[in-house]
């Protein structure tokens, strides 16, 4: 396993895409160290490592194909009608990328 | 205050058949009581859109239960053209297109949602204090949680402002804040009930739920939103039930036990004493009560085992969250895109939900899966096979709810507990095996309330509500609101 350090902390949240706040990978790195306590706790636990990791809380498998149904999309309208910004008929995003003054105006 | 919205699912539609009140009475009480809130239980607001909708009822039979009647849902669950953030900043301003599939389904079967209800961010929080609006304050005392994440959901019924509130249980999230709250809180059996348009936290844990004021309410509510949903992949097949059936016709099984680990822990008198009478009550009315030894390693389990797996499944659900859409938006000129995403989420997430996340990222690095996000898997199988053997010779879990009075404010941390105290967690049991769970009111300690927990076999809900039933009619504790308690 890695070695926690303030650098892998912050490796983690760019990982995650955000940054941490001033004294936040402070913070963290004191509260990994409860968290790697309890990893070991669980390492410790008879039988553990032996046992097949559970991903779902229990297994029930459906033999059957599902009946194609039609689906009605979104109207045009309803999808515009819920956007901030519009161009013409279609859905304008902001601009993320660049100098937004070179945006297109509607 | 409300003259109404305070009584039951039952009386009020007793009245509304009787034509003695009518939908819109009942909206225009609901939103008198919304208006009146003191505890902040309310996120987006739908005075317009329910007085619409009551308008257009104009009969409602004998069968049609729920019709007509106002309810809340907490605000991770879409609707249809009403703001939908999860509390958090990240989604300001999100405004879904499709109502999720139990709103759906209270919408036909003719229910009135009034308004959103506060949480913890995103659902990641037991205290009901970190959504973006505040702190939640319980209503029985202003200075202690309701509990959470569903907090707003459950302070706004334990004020009596409506019968029915919408929650989610990932933890404990409903039957935790019901038990704080004096109220019944009911998370199903996971896969009973489709999570179609619910955000996920953590999808192997995650479970629709509900706080109403007594049990036949949720076995009706049950009824009305169980069975299977094409839209929602995790949804079972399986046929659904009339689960008032189990309650109206005193349906139960009559194996109940409970772990001697956990009965030995309890230090609170006036729980430990009425969880005991309560066994002896149920003793006496022919119940089987068994102790039973359950592993007490795999208790101290729970905490770190849910942690771990929660932050990680966490981390990879939100990553959808990028600010583009919704949620702030970023003020300089980003030169890639990768730095509008890393300011939008640096602004929009809490620092609670950054440190989760930062975890759930470390546990999910190659170098550190096995040893971090698998073992926790690997624990959750013990804790879980150990409880289906537990299940194997007896019907029913029964324990304690929680173990103290609600902590004040002033107590709180929101550091990664250092020494867990395995009844903190005991209700995580039922997410880890997708077991269908009820919370109910067992007693008050200093004016506050204690809640009672039955946990069966899954796809048992019937029975879970059976026995609710039983264990309301000997405590008498039902139809309570903050009021009528004091």
């Amino acid at each position: 396993m890695i070695k926690v350090t303030k650098e892998v902390i912050e490796k983690c949240a760019t990982n995650m895409m955000f940054n941490l706040n001033p004294g936040q990978a402070d913070l963290i790195f004191e509260e990994f160290n409860t968290v790697l306590t309890q990893i070991d706790f669980l390492k410790s636990i008879k039988g553990v490592d032996e046992s097949e990791p559970m991903t779902f809380p229990y297994s029930e498998h459906q033999k059957l194909l599902r009946e194609d149904k039609p689906a009605k999309p979104l109207s045009t309208k309803a999808v515009l009608s819920n956007c901030n910004t519009k161009l013409g008929n279609q859905v304008k995003l902001p601009k993320v990328v660049g100098n937004k003054n070179d945006e297109i105006d509607e | 205050m409300t003259k109404l919205m305070n009584k039951p699912i039952s009386e009020l539609h007793e009245l509304l058949v009787k034509k003695e009140i009518t939908p819109v009475d009942l909206v225009n009480d609901c939103i008198a009581g919304v208006k009146s809130d003191d505890c902040n239980c309310f996120e987006a607001l739908n005075f317009d859109g329910a007085l619409k909708e009551a308008g257009k009822i104009t009969e409602i039979k004998e069968e049609e239960y729920l019709k007509g009647i106002p309810y809340f849902a907490k605000d991770n669950y879409s609707t249809k053209g009403i703001e939908t953030t999860a509390s958090s900043n990240i989604l300001n301003g999100y405004v879904p297109v499709f109502d999720a599939t139990v709103i759906s389904k209270l919408n036909r079967a003719g229910m009135i949602m009034v308004a959103k209800t506060t949480m913890d961010e995103l659902a990641m929080g037991g205290t009901g204090t970190t959504g973006h609006k505040g702190s939640t304050l319980n209503p029985y005392d202003h200075s202690r949680i309701i509990g959470g994440s569903s907090c707003g959901s459950a302070s706004s019924l334990a004020l009596g402002l409506a019968p029915l509130a919408l929650g989610s249980d990932t933890g404990d999230s409903v039957r935790k804040p019901a038990s704080n709250g004096g109220l019944v809180g009911y998370k199903a059996t996971w896969g009973r009930i489709s999570r179609y348009g619910l955000f996920p936290f953590a999808p192997s844990l995650d479970a629709v739920g509900f706080f109403t004021r007594n049990v036949l309410d949720a076995s009706y509510v049950l009824s009305a939103l169980s069975g299977h949903d094409r839209n929602d992949m995790s949804s079972s097949y399986r046929k659904r039930e009339k689960y008032e059936n189990y309650v109206l016709g005193h349906k139960t099984l009559k194996k109940i036990g409970y772990f001697k680990a956990v009965m030995d822990s309890i230090s609170d008198k006036t729980i430990k004493d009425s969880y005991v009478d309560l066994l002896n009550k149920l003793k006496a009315k022919g119940y089987e009560v068994i102790a039973y030894d359950y592993p007490v390693e795999l208790l101290d389990a729970l905490y770190p085992t849910y942690m771990i797996i929660s932050c990680a499944e966490a981390t990879s659900n939100d990553a959808n969250l990028d600010g583009i859409r919704f949620g702030p938006t970023a003020k300089d000129n980003p030169k890639t895109y990768s730095e509008y995403m890393t300011e939008c989420r640096t602004k929009g997430f809490s620092d609670l939900i950054k440190r989760r996340f930062v975890i759930g990222s470390f546990s999910l690095l190659s170098q550190n899966q096995e040893e971090m996000f698998s073992r926790a898997q690997k624990a959750r199988r013990l804790i879980v096979d150990n409880l289906n053997r537990f299940f194997d010779s007896i019907d029913y879990l029964v324990q304690p709810a929680s173990f103290a009075i609600p902590k004040k404010f002033s107590e709180l941390s929101t550091a990664w507990s250092t020494h867990p105290d395995f009844l903190d967690n005991i209700l995580t049991l039922g997410n880890f095996g997708g077991n269908p769970s009820l919370t109910l009111p067992m007693a008050f300690e200093s004016g506050m309330p204690l809640g009672i927990n039955v946990t069966g076999r899954i796809f048992e809900d019937g029975y879970v509500m059976g026995l609710g039933q039983e264990i309301e009619n000997i405590t008498g504790l039902k139809n309570l609101t903050v009021k009528e308690a004091k």
